[in-house]
């Protein structure tokens, strides 16, 4: 108690709250602008943080990491660029929504659960990190590698118009995914000589050309009408939120479960979680045909899950100093300059230190609401700005992004090949999710099989040998089946009530 | 829509065929059963089956359905259409190409510049809207993130 | 109105065009540098390099970008630094990756492709076990590798990645045939350390800070490492040599370089400011706070450390048949 006592007044100084407030503003504007990504934020604030005190060089950057994860669903609702993996699983639901004229609920909606869902993640992290980071440590490649097939078959359920065309979108994924040197074998795959090839293709051009560049492709064939419908205006934001939390109580209170639970695993984070969310939350709808069509239910539930994902990805990285991913990396590196080594003493010697941490996690979430609504605000206006003018804007700014990924022309060539591809798909009704689900889980998916395949010797039954592995494979395995037992069920219904 | 999934499920399956005896040449590893080709194989193999299966459905939906149906779903793009969708594709090919020499500035604005003038915006919203953007992108992307957008005829001024 | 834009910009143009050979001869630097990093965001040569580069920025008084260009294992960035205009405006981080990439056949840079400015940190390979693991020593766990070939399994890096030719180099000089401890390619250390912890893998031959956080809670110890002296950072840490009598050294290094062909001027001018950040506190109290291990080695030093380096790599890829 005396340790919480002593957080408080750790945290309660000019210096810590105007660096998290700095930061926070830092990371939300970062975080709006389409192309730019939370790492690349946090990247930036390394050499500042050097010459800064511990404690506002940790709340700083995990002030900006979390502004600018949710900042990156603004983009992804009002424009169609999404910018990371995890938002992509609903970011044709949002785009939909703000086709609709609904905009401002799909954002508000957005804020409102990635706040309660960052606060949730936080609360587990205070309660459990250190029995939670044990669960984390007992994943192995079998493990992953089930995980991995799971977040998949969540590309079935999403594929909305036709299965078979929602597999091909992620099987086309699946194989971009190979290109490259990054593969167990270390061996060049489908480079054909360019070195620029062998570092494989970067889900975030990839998905800012399936995504936005073939939104703009459209305009340019079809012609930019404008969207026949005035947006809504959510004069004020906070009345709306009621009657969504006691609507979706049930879709977040999953979200926020599912995320934090697989939050914790070091590498798979947020973006399963997102994706897996988002197909549970269709899968026990009532209303599941609504989904795809501008239905903030499926939104409510995986932002809930990608938020409190980020809390749990910070539980191996200060328990056992394992990072979860980029931005926890980076975070670590700080933390050990600073002298505040992850581990489990971190906890035991240094308490109100790590409980300070905590507190800065609540702050920063609690700073996104005000903040976010700011910049939601302001955002907003660019749907009053005509279609003619905006696409070429959304195209340049694309350009832009796609280039600042890697500081190479070759980002922008994949942007424009997958903008060509995602217009040609979408224009025969090809759903273009899957497909980044395919980029971003493919590596998973080998590696993890080929790694288990060495140390059981080339033995399948190793994939059910261990017991959260057993568990996951025969729940994965029912989850695939599931379609086809529910037609066999049909079908032995159906001669029944013939009969009769 | 029948005819393009015939063609669709056509080019998947050739794709499909294709990698499969591309990856015949990727080399074993000593010490590792399962090699660099297993994967994009068994890959290729499925999204050929797949192929296969659209093109097999969609011929066999043929009889049920109007004639407007079996129309390729691109069918209604017009000429003037298929141009500017080609001309925004060589807009980003061409900055590409230059922006290295020319500098970031000049090039964007050749992209934003003939991008809303294809769209019918008049000429001078458009520079002017494009004097804008390429103000805050420079803002955000060079001053505040150092992201090294080619400076390249600009040098001497930036 | 239009007119005279146009004429002011084409005027630009030639001027800019013209300035370009005098800007060279005008005291350096005088416009922002760019570093580029072979690896990505959040690794520790990304933050070596943004360490190095803030530092830089204030001996030189210019800012200092640093970017990442990542992918292909590293040759995309080690390209990238080789084909940029040796103009002094484009540095590098370079690894030691440059050594073994081109014995495997996937680029044609070396060390020669680049004007090397000065060695910064080099880190040895550990030998990792879990702590609950029966080997006191090296000796018990080569023994244990011996007796059973192909049973334990080794982790830390990709396939033909700097880790693995550790382990292969220390069995190799151990008289054990290195396929002895089959290689789990993994995605960088701390993948490897997690499935080492996991039950996955028995060894993991990364270097020791990367498993320092690990080592520190208690589940993970380190055997020895794979240089000639203790460290600083692990002074109880005994050598290979000490621990079983191998021979055998490598770690991972990091140096900065610029493209070949760098003016002696220029040169100068940087290795005197990197030399000035390696004496300084603030770029050591940095390394230590990480576990990094410093060491200095300027321009010819800095090529004769490379060109060893890349020599007992290649020994060792040709005996585990990695190189081409």
């Amino acid at each position: 108690m005396q340790a919480i006592e002593k957080a408080f007044g750790l945290v309660a100084t000019p210096g810590v709250l105007i660096s998290v407030l700095l930061a926070s503003a830092f990371g939300m504007v970062i975080g709006a602008i389409p192309g730019l990504t939370a790492t690349m934020a946090i990247a930036l604030l390394v050499p500042i943080t050097f010459f800064m005190d511990p404690l506002p060089a940790v709340g700083a950057m995990i002030a900006c990491s979390a502004m600018a994860i949710f900042a990156g669903d603004i983009p992804s609702t009002l424009l169609r660029i999404p910018g990371t993996p995890a938002s992509a699983a609903y970011t044709d639901e949002a785009y939909a929504m703000t086709r609709k004229g609904e905009a401002e609920t799909a954002l508000g909606a957005n804020l409102l659960f990635s706040a309660i869902g960052g606060l949730f993640g936080t609360a587990v992290l205070i309660v459990a990190a250190p029995a939670l980071a044990e669960v984390a440590l007992r994943f192995s490649s079998f493990e992953y590698f089930w995980l991995a097939v799971l977040g998949l078959t969540c590309a079935i359920f999403i594929g909305a118009v036709s299965p078979l065309k929602g597999l091909i979108s992620l099987f086309i994924g699946l194989l971009v995914a190979t290109v490259g040197l990054n593969n167990p074998a270390g061996v060049p795959r489908f480079t054909f000589g360019y070195t620029e090839l062998m570092g494989g293709i970067d889900f975030i051009p990839a998905m800012i050309g399936l995504f936005a560049v073939s939104e703009v492709l459209r305009a340019m064939v079809h012609g930019a009408t404008d969207l026949k419908v005035t947006q809504s205006r959510v004069g004020n934001l906070f009345r709306n939120w009621g009657g969504m939390i006691k609507t979706y109580w049930r879709q977040q209170v999953r979200g926020n479960t599912l995320g934090t639970a697989i939050g914790i695993l070091p590498g798979a984070g947020a973006d399963i979680a997102a994706w897996v969310a988002y197909a549970m939350s269709k899968k026990f709808s009532k209303t599941p045909e609504k989904f795809g069509k501008g239905h903030v239910e499926g939104i409510v539930e995986s932002t809930s899950a990608n938020n409190a994902a980020l809390g749990g990805a910070w539980v191996p990285a200060l328990v056992f100093g394992i990072p979860g991913d980029s931005i926890t990396a980076v975070v670590i590196g700080v933390l050990f300059i600073k002298g505040l080594n992850p581990g489990p003493t971190l906890f035991i010697n240094n308490p109100e230190s790590i409980y300070a941490v905590f507190l800065i996690f609540i702050l920063a979430n609690l700073f996104m609401i005000p903040l976010g609504w700011a910049v939601m605000k302001g955002a907003t206006v660019i749907l009053r700005v005509p279609r003619r003018v905006l696409m070429p804007l959304i195209l340049g700014f694309s350009m832009v992004g796609a280039f600042a990924v890697n500081n190479t022309a070759y980002g922008i060539v994949i942007m424009l090949a997958f903008g060509v591809l995602g217009f040609l798909m979408e224009e025969n009704d090809i759903p273009v999710a899957p497909c980044i689900l395919g980029i971003v889980l493919g590596p998973m998916i080998e590696e993890n099989f080929v790694t288990s395949m060495i140390k059981s010797d080339g033995s399948f039954l190793a994939f059910f040998e261990r017991p959260i592995a057993g568990a996951l494979g025969v729940f994965t395995i029912l989850v695939v089946l599931s379609p086809l037992i529910g037609m066999a069920l049909r079908r032995m219904r159906r001669p029944a009530a013939n009969a009769a | 829509m029948v005819k393009s999934d015939i063609i669709i499920g056509f080019i998947l399956t050739m794709l499909g065929v294709a990698v499969i005896l591309h990856a015949q040449s990727f080399p074993a590893i000593p010490g590792q059963e399962y090699g660099a080709a297993v994967f994009p194989v068994l890959i290729a193999g499925a999204l050929a089956i797949c192929g296969i299966l659209l093109a097999f459905g969609a011929w066999r939906r043929r009889a049920s359905l109007a004639a407007v149906d079996l129309e390729h779903s691109m069918a209604g793009i017009t000429s003037a259409g298929w141009t500017k969708g080609l001309a925004t594709i060589a807009l980003v090919v061409g900055y590409c190409l230059f922006a290295d020499r020319i500098g970031f500035i000049p090039a964007m604005a050749i992209v934003l510049m003939v991008g809303m003038l294809m769209l019918g915006v008049r000429w001078w919203v458009a520079l002017l809207v494009s004097a804008a953007t390429i103000l805050v992108i420079y803002q955000l992307f060079v001053v505040l993130m150092r992201v090294p957008l080619p400076r390249g005829l600009l040098a001497p001024f930036l | 109105m239009r007119r005279t834009f146009l004429k002011t910009l084409v005027a630009a143009a030639a001027a800019a065009t013209l300035a370009l050979p005098g800007a060279v001869l005008a005291a350096y630097p005088e416009r922002p540098i760019t570093m580029i990093v072979p690896w990505g965001a959040g690794g520790g040569t990304d933050a070596t390099a943004r360490i190095v580069g803030s530092l830089l920025e204030k001996e030189l008084g210019q800012p200092v970008n640093v970017v990442n260009r990542t992918g292909g294992s590293g040759v995309v960035g080690h390209a990238a630094i080789a084909d940029a205009a040796p103009d002094g405006y484009t540095l590098g981080i370079i690894t030691v990756e440059i050594g073994m990439m081109h014995w495997q056949g996937l680029t044609q840079l070396t060390y020669e492709s680049y004007t090397p400015l000065a060695l910064m940190n080099i880190d040895p390979a550990g030998v990792q076990v879990r702590a609950d693991a029966p080997y006191k020593d090296v000796k018990e766990l080569l023994a244990a590798i011996k007796a059973n070939p192909g049973k334990f399994k080794a982790s830390g890096t990709g396939q033909g990645g700097i880790w693995h030719l550790a382990l292969a180099g220390m069995l190799a000089m151990d008289g054990i045939p290195p396929n002895a401890a089959p290689w789990v390619p993994s995605n960088g250390a701390a993948p490897g350390l997690q499935d080492l912890v996991a039950g996955g893998v028995e060894v993991v031959t990364c270097s020791v800070p990367e498993a320092r956080s690990l080592i520190d809670a208690g589940r993970v110890k380190s055997l020895a490492i794979m240089a000639d002296k203790r460290s600083d950072a692990f002074p109880d840490l005994p050598t290979l040599k000490e621990a079983a009598g191998i021979d055998w050294t490598l770690g991972a290094w990091r140096g900065f370089a610029a493209p070949k062909g760098l003016p002696a001027d220029i040169q100068d001018k940087l290795v005197a400011a990197l030399d000035k950040i390696y004496k300084g506190a603030e770029f050591q109290d940095f390394m230590k706070g990480r576990g990094f291990g410093v060491s200095w080695a300027p321009k010819d030093e800095f090529v004769a450390f490379m060109k060893q380096s890349n020599e007992s790599l290649g020994t060792v890829m040709k005996e585990l048949g990695l190189a081409k």
